[in-house]
């Protein structure tokens, strides 16, 4: 009995502890498979990336600033526009009124530091239980510091962004301005729009703000000095098209909207067209010389005033005599010219001007363009007036880059506002011959020697180019009192890098120029101050060569009167 | 042997939840510090953006020449200061005399 006991026991006893054992083994294995699962997980993670788990490396990290307008820079990288945070100042009335100070205390404490605020209207907004309402938009960093100090209850301030222009009113006319919600509305602000409110929109255009403000002081000055009423003044790079600068005066300060009225905010260089005058007989003498109707030898009776229908086209500087070629540029004969469109003809003269880029609108990059003004029908006086620059407007823009087509080689540049490189420059268009050029050159260098430019010889850079005075038309008649006095050239003359112009609306005559308002003696004398200023800032070494002197007999001799 | 694991399992398991907690807390505290470190590099970036804008207020160029010409006894640079590197010899041998302008064409 007692051997049959324990072995029933034993038995029990194995059953129990192979039991435990399948049990161990049972949950030893669920854990196993458990611990494997966690270690292909760990696995995962540490080495698959595991599933979209985010880094915090990158979620956190800040590297740039966001700002809902992007920068605007000149060609060296300064700032011209840029969006700062600024904060505008609001009340929730109903805090306030619940720790029951008094309003009127309050707005007069305000109104010391905020100077556009006016007392009633504060302490009414103060007191109206609204939870939101503005008191004042974009604080200064100053005005909100000794805001803070007042310890006011219930005022709390919003951030917002604004547009700033740290040159003011420097570049006013290219860049143009935006409205409060930052939407540009004029400039490259308006056409680059989307550039600016895209990623890494940052602009950079082919301005140079040191050459933009010697441009826009002297014109300032040449506009105080005769009373005008405006000017502008363009320098191009004639080689890349790139616009070191663009000014129009008067201007406005893009910061400050209540300065953007009437006239200031008209685009004299871009968007005015005016009659240039004689500038064009740079283009009539390079049409002449370039499609070879007229030989750089030929002669001109300028002896007479040239009568076509009711008009007579007289010379302001007459020499009333035979002039060569050279001559007619020179004196500035626009019997000359006339002559010699005349003998081109009118198809010939419009096929060239369409060339120089005169036909059509010009090509840049803001919106304010003017479109060339034209003769309805292309007659024989149009043909003649043409020849020096009368009964066709075209925009001082348009201008330049005509011009340094004549100098540089022949080949026309698209004038450019943005900053160019050799890939996504375009290729210019050929206009005339090298050769032409090359005595154009010369040409424009006499008129500054020896011709109505003298006031532009720079004494370090040799200018060359070409006066025009126009008178204003006024309800289809000439105005004798108003006119536009301007000067377009390229320097240094030996190897021309850069066509300037300046232009002067309505100037008049003082006692120092004799009463004269004529270009010789107002935009020359810009030409001279801005060449002999922006020379050395553009690295450019001063003229050297010896200049060469024509005697009688060259076809570039200039016989002086008397 | 079985005691031994045990307390062994118990250890283990004792020092890897204390592991794990401080590593938790040290992580929290870590977070805590970049986001205070983005949030002032945040702040430095917009006081430079700021600072930027001011910058090139005070460069404007005509305020520079305003203040050149009351504070410093220098003039505008002239193109006669420039000279080529092969020009060098001759205009140094030669002292110029301030009096003479360069010859002028004859009309």
């Amino acid at each position: 009995m007692e051997l049959r006991g324990a072995k029933l026991k034993q038995q029990r006893n194995k059953r129990a502890i192979e039991t435990g054992h399948n049990r161990t083994m049972v949950a030893g294995a669920v854990f196993a498979v458990l611990f494997l699962v966690l270690a292909g997980r760990v696995v995962d993670l540490s080495m698959f990336n595991g599933h979209q788990e985010p880094r915090l490396v990158t979620t956190e990290t800040a590297t740039e600033i966001e700002t809902t307008r992007a920068n605007i820079v000149d060609r060296n990288g300064i700032l011209l526009a840029t969006s700062l945070p600024t904060d505008s100042l609001f009340v929730d009335s109903k805090a306030f009124m619940e720790t029951g100070e008094d309003a009127t205390m309050a707005a007069r404490k305000l109104a010391s530091i905020l100077p556009e605020l006016s007392l009633n209207r504060a302490a009414q907004k103060l007191s109206s239980g609204k939870r939101f309402e503005y008191l004042v938009r974009n604080l200064t960093p100053e005005q909100k510091y000794r805001v803070n100090m007042l310890g006011i209850p219930g005022l709390h301030f919003q951030r917002e962004e604004r547009r700033t222009y740290p040159q003011g009113p420097l570049a006013a006319h290219v860049l143009g301005y935006t409205d409060v919600d930052g939407r540009g509305i004029s400039g490259v602000e308006k056409s680059f729009d989307q550039q600016l409110l895209g990623p890494d929109g940052t602009l950079q255009l082919s301005l140079d703000v040191r050459v933009q403000a010697v441009m826009r002081s002297a014109l300032m000055e040449a506009i105080d000095e005769f009373k005008a009423i405006g000017g502008a003044g363009l320098v191009m790079d004639i080689e890349t098209g790139e616009l070191l600068c663009l000014v129009s005066l008067p201007d406005f300060d893009p910061n400050d909207p209540n300065t953007i009225k009437g006239d200031a905010g008209f685009n004299r260089a871009s968007k005015g067209v005016y009659e240039m005058g004689s500038i064009f007989k740079l283009l009539n003498t390079a049409m002449a010389l370039d499609s070879g109707v007229v030989n750089i030898k030929d002669k001109f009776d300028a002896t007479k005033p040239l009568k076509v229908g009711r008009f007579r086209i007289n010379d302001f500087h007459g020499q009333n005599r035979v002039l060569t070629v050279p001559e007619v540029l020179v004196y500035s004969s626009n019997i000359g010219s006339a002559q010699i469109a005349l003998e081109a003809g009118s198809d010939l003269q419009r096929d060239y001007l369409g060339r120089f880029g005169l036909l059509n609108t010009a090509s840049i990059e803001i919106p304010e363009v003017g479109a060339p003004l034209l003769p309805d029908v292309w007659r024989k006086a149009s043909t003649m007036t043409i020849s020096y620059g009368h009964g066709i407007a075209v925009s001082p823009l348009q201008l330049t880059s005509a011009i340094g087509a004549v100098a540089n080689g022949g080949i026309l540049r698209q004038p450019t506002l943005l900053k160019t490189n050799a890939e996504s420059r375009l290729p210019g268009q050929r206009v005339i011959r090298e050769d032409v050029s090359d005595q154009m050159r010369k040409l424009m260098r006499l008129v500054v020697l020896q011709g109505s430019g003298k006031k532009a010889n720079s004494e370090f850079y040799r200018v060359g180019g070409k006066t025009g005075t126009a008178d204003k038309q006024q309800g289809g008649r000439y105005n004798r009192r108003a006119r536009i006095s301007s000067f377009a050239g390229v320097f240094p003359i030996e190897n021309p890098k850069y066509a300037v112009l300046a232009m002067v609306d309505e100037p008049v005559g003082n006692k120092k120029t004799f009463g004269y308002a004529t270009a010789g003696w107002v935009a020359a004398p810009i030409i001279k101050k801005v060449v002999d200023r922006i020379g050395p800032m553009l690295g450019l070494t001063p003229s050297n060569v010896e200049e060469q002197v024509y005697q009688p007999g060259d076809p570039l001799f200039i016989t002086v009167k008397g | 042997m079985t005691r031994l694991t045990i307390a062994l399992t118990a250890f283990l398991a004792l020092a890897l939840s204390i592991g794990v907690f401080r590593i938790t807390y040290q992580v929290d505290e870590l977070e805590k510090e970049l986001h205070s470190l983005n949030k002032e590099i945040l702040d430095e970036q917009e006081t430079i953006h700021i600072l930027k804008a001011e910058w090139s207020y005070l460069n404007d160029p005509a305020r520079l020449e305003s203040l050149a010409k009351r504070y410093l006894n220098l003039e505008e640079m002239k193109g006669g200061q420039l000279i080529n590197l092969d020009q060098l010899d001759k205009k140094l041998l030669i002292p110029q005399d301030p009096n003479t302008k360069p010859a002028k064409l004859e009309q």
